[in-house]
């Protein structure tokens, strides 16, 4: 498929853009605008803030977010594999002359080790402590 | 505040290594019980140090007290906490009785009972409610309301007021019951019974629930009585402590109930401790309508002035956050040379604070809720 | 091999299906707003709305009306590019992530190949606009309710995938509309009821519901990571979440329900079916809301990698293993 067909999804974008925009040009229109110097003061419980609320932040939110980007993009290569699955089992068309259409577990085992280096990372963060919050 | 204060420049990280995080969590805040204010320090989602601030609801009762005569606090009375008001009023009377010397019709020491038993199950069903919602559960808040609203309704025939009540006076009440009534307090008795298995069923066994209060918010029985906490949370941590039992005033001596308890100290300790006591509530209530006495519900002889002799009285009860006691000094005069409120809630707010350390932002609120702070009971 | 079904030809024709897309995602907000409002009061001994229109249908209108009226209010210090594009970056993939579905067998605008990782795609640019929200507002509540979003979502999108999964394995594709087709006998929720479990927990978390509704938490953040957004902003924020409820429920029911397949002996077409199952599935997500209280961080947390992910991972594995044994 080429890159062209996701065109329509390109266009989609630009009307929902201009839909907000639109909207919210209409609200400005429509809507009062009469700023106090309370109004506009970021809410902390009725106080006036101390301090900017952009300081170092807990580590554990990093961590996640680490955790994440391995865990999601070994997910994502999952989803080839499981389109694939039952032509990797050398039964299939893919692996053909190598084990000569045996019908051999080929794509589990595969997916086996894949997973294996999945599930020894999330037991070693397990294990680490990564995940407890505190 | 702002144009007092000028532009409320943020300020970046500071050098001098304070990167703490501080969020004002009050006074307006949907969960803080009133304008309580916490400074909390924060480390990510754990509280490194929580301060209460408070005072951002003070009236000055006592104050008003010593510029007033002793007829004119009995508004006052009511309002210093507004949630069991009725107890409350009830309690100055009783005070003031003491230092007065005045006998209470046997009529008015039962209505008074049946009341104030209404006040405090209307106060733990609001809490009840209260509670569940900063837990994130808002279909418990408008069950518990429901119910709550029966209570409104009983006490509104009868004192003409739905929150704040100045139904006693000193020698008795203002206005007699009547065989409605009666009706009505039973029916919901009956009813708040049939309502709490649903209560138990949506709440006590819900896994979320449990996992959000089972071993959160531990006040234990040392910590309890340092802070001098009282009432529900008193009891929670395992301590058969009621005013109604252990120093009974009033005809309280005369009903069978017991004193609910529980061992373990944690927020579902005291959870559990006050859906009890509204049982046990209900089982003075019918003992109270049964033994109901025809008679007068003021003393014969009525007086106009009270000028109390020079001394002075402390009178305590078991309000429906714990312990409540007035002190009076008399001077001879018209006013009080005196008058001093001692509030549980002051006191269980206390013993919060020393908790919140090392919790979480989400337990900070379920800690607060469970030990049911009402903020104007503590500015006063 | 993909079916052109409905292929918008023209710059014309897109524009009208983008504009007709556009109008159920609005009225689907409405609706589901009032319907929120309903379900809620019913369960809770109430009425709900009943003045505006007929049994209040007309309410979330009035709403609309009103939230238009507001006042925008662009509180001081705020990182303005940030904080002004957020609600729009929130809003847009939704719109585009709607448009992906089969909602019938001939209508729908385009079946891509990789539909289904597409939508992921497309849902996690939401969660950029919610973290610039939370960032740009310039507010301390804002920022830690969308500290909490973020490690909420990416926790959350772990299991929903691995959900998936066994579904691609089952059907060999990862186009929506083959999905669906390949249902035809049996849908799959009847051989995964755990990866369905796991997927509809998931979906709760990820468009931030209660009982997971962690990142906006009334009682603890006040309002979460768009406290500081009013009028036409905030129903930015409110129309994404309700339209990512639908898009979640409309995975499901492809996924899982069979899509617009029903009992063929039914005279009733195949968009009633795939709409009265995303309708279904909505009102148990309503339903969830209103009884349970809200989880903790930590607790959601830890469900996550502790319970859902290793679960998810397992059945996956079995499901790999049964498709070998079985054939």
């Amino acid at each position: 498929m080429s890159l062209t067909s996701y065109l329509p999804i390109a266009v989609l974008l630009v009307i929902a853009l201009g839909m907000a925009a639109a909207l919210t040009l209409l609200a400005r229109l429509l809507g009062p605008s009469r700023p106090t110097a309370e109004k506009l003061l970021p809410y902390e419980s009725g106080l006036d803030p101390e301090r900017t609320p952009q300081l170092r932040f807990g580590v554990q939110f990093y961590r996640v977010a680490l955790l994440f980007l391995v865990f999601d993009i070994e997910a994502a290569f999952f989803y080839p594999w499981a389109v694939l699955y039952r032509e990797l089992s050398c039964s299939g068309e893919v692996f053909q002359g190598v084990c000569q259409g045996q019908s051999t577990p080929f794509g589990l085992l595969l997916m086996l080790v894949f997973l294996a280096v999945l599930v020894l990372a999330l037991a070693y963060v397990w294990r680490k402590k990564a995940l407890e919050w505190d | 505040m702002a144009e007092i204060w000028g532009e409320p420049a943020p300020q970046p990280l500071a050098g001098n290594g304070d990167d703490t995080y501080y969020l004002n969590m009050g006074p307006q805040h949907p969960s803080m019980h009133g304008v309580l204010r916490l400074l909390l320090h924060l480390r990510g989602e754990e509280i490194l140090e929580a301060e209460p601030v408070i005072g951002y609801a003070h009236r000055a009762h006592e104050k008003m007290a010593e510029n007033r005569n002793y007829l004119m606090f009995l508004p006052n009375s009511s309002r210093v906490d507004y949630l069991s008001g009725m107890i409350y009023n009830l309690a100055y009377c009783q005070a003031m009785e003491r230092l007065l010397g005045i006998e209470v019709p046997e009529r008015a020491e039962h209505i008074r009972v049946i009341v104030s038993e209404l006040n405090r199950i209307s106060s733990h069903l609001l809490w009840f409610g209260t509670f569940l919602l900063d837990l994130g559960g808002v279909t418990p808040f408008l069950y518990a309301f429901d119910d709550r609203e029966e209570i409104l309704t009983i006490l509104e025939r009868v004192t003409g007021s739905r929150l704040t009540y100045s139904y006693g006076r000193f020698g008795g009440v203002t206005q007699d019951v009547d065989a409605l009534f009666v009706e009505q307090t039973l029916a919901f008795v009956a009813r708040l019974r049939g309502r709490m298995p649903d209560y138990h069923a949506l709440v006590s066994d819900n896994v979320i629930f449990r996992h959000r209060c089972e071993g959160v918010g531990l006040i234990d029985q040392a910590t309890a009585l340092r802070y001098g906490v009282t009432g529900p949370c008193l009891r929670a941590c395992g301590v058969p402590y009621d005013l109604r039992r252990a120093e009974p005033y009033g005809i309280y001596s005369r009903f069978d109930f017991e004193v609910p308890t529980q061992p373990a100290g944690d927020i579902f300790a005291r959870y559990l401790v006050r859906l009890a006591e509204m049982e046990q509530s209900c089982r003075i209530i019918e003992q109270a309508v049964a033994a109901l006495p025809a008679g007068p519900i003021m003393p014969e002889k009525q007086k106009k002035r009270f000028k109390p002799e020079v001394g002075e009285s402390y009178f305590a009860v078991e309000s429906a956050r714990g312990h409540f006691g007035i002190y009076i000094v008399s001077d001879g005069s018209e006013l009080p040379l005196r008058l001093k409120l001692r509030t549980p809630s002051f006191a269980n707010l206390s013993a919060v604070a020393a908790v919140l350390k090392g919790t979480m932002i989400a337990d900070t609120v379920a800690i607060l809720g469970s030990v049911d702070v009402v903020l104007p009971e503590v500015d006063r | 091999m993909t079916l052109h079904v409905l292929w918008p030809n023209t710059a014309l024709m897109t524009v009208l299906a983008g504009a007709v897309l556009m109008a159920y995602v609005a009225f689907n907000g409405m609706l589901l707003v009032w319907l929120e409002r309903k379900v809620s009061a019913r369960f809770q001994r109430r009425l709900g709305p009943t003045e505006v229109g007929w049994a209040g249908l007309l309410q979330s209108a009035a709403d609309v009306i009103k939230l238009l009226a507001k006042q925008l209010i662009t509180p001081r210090h705020v990182d303005r590019p940030l904080y002004h594009l957020a609600p729009v970056l929130v809003f847009v993939p939704v719109l585009a992530g709607i448009s992906l579905f089969p909602f019938d067998r001939h209508l729908q605008l385009h079946d891509f190949n990789i539909g289904l990782v597409l939508l992921f795609a497309l849902a996690g640019l939401g969660f950029l606009g919610i973290f610039m929200a939370g960032w740009g507002s310039n507010n301390k509540y804002a920022l830690l309710g969308a500290m909490r979003a973020v490690a909420q979502n990416i926790a959350y999108e772990i299991p929903l995938i691995l959900a998936t999964l066994p579904v691609v394995l089952l059907a060999r594709t990862m186009s929506l509309r083959e999905v669906v087709e390949a249902q035809h006998q049996l849908w799959f929720i009847v051989q995964q009821p755990v990866a369905f479990a796991i997927y509809f927990i998931a979906a709760v978390a990820e468009t931030n519901r209660a009982p997971f509704d962690i990142p906006e938490a009334e009682s603890e953040l006040v309002a979460g990571f768009h406290t500081e957004y009013s009028g036409m902003r905030f129903a930015f924020f409110f129309l994404a979440e309700y339209t990512n409820m639908t898009i979640v429920c409309m995975i499901a029911a492809t996924l899982f329900l069979g899509g617009y397949i029903g009992p063929s002996w039914l005279p009733v077409p195949g968009w009633v079916w795939f709409f009265g199952k995303v309708y279904l599935l909505l009102l148990v997500m309503m339903w969830l809301r209103w009884t349970f209280p809200r989880l903790r961080f930590d607790q959601l947390m830890s469900f996550a990698w502790g319970v859902l992910i290793p679960l998810a991972i397992v059945n996956l594995l079995l499901t790999a293993v049964a498709i070998k044994v079985w054939r």
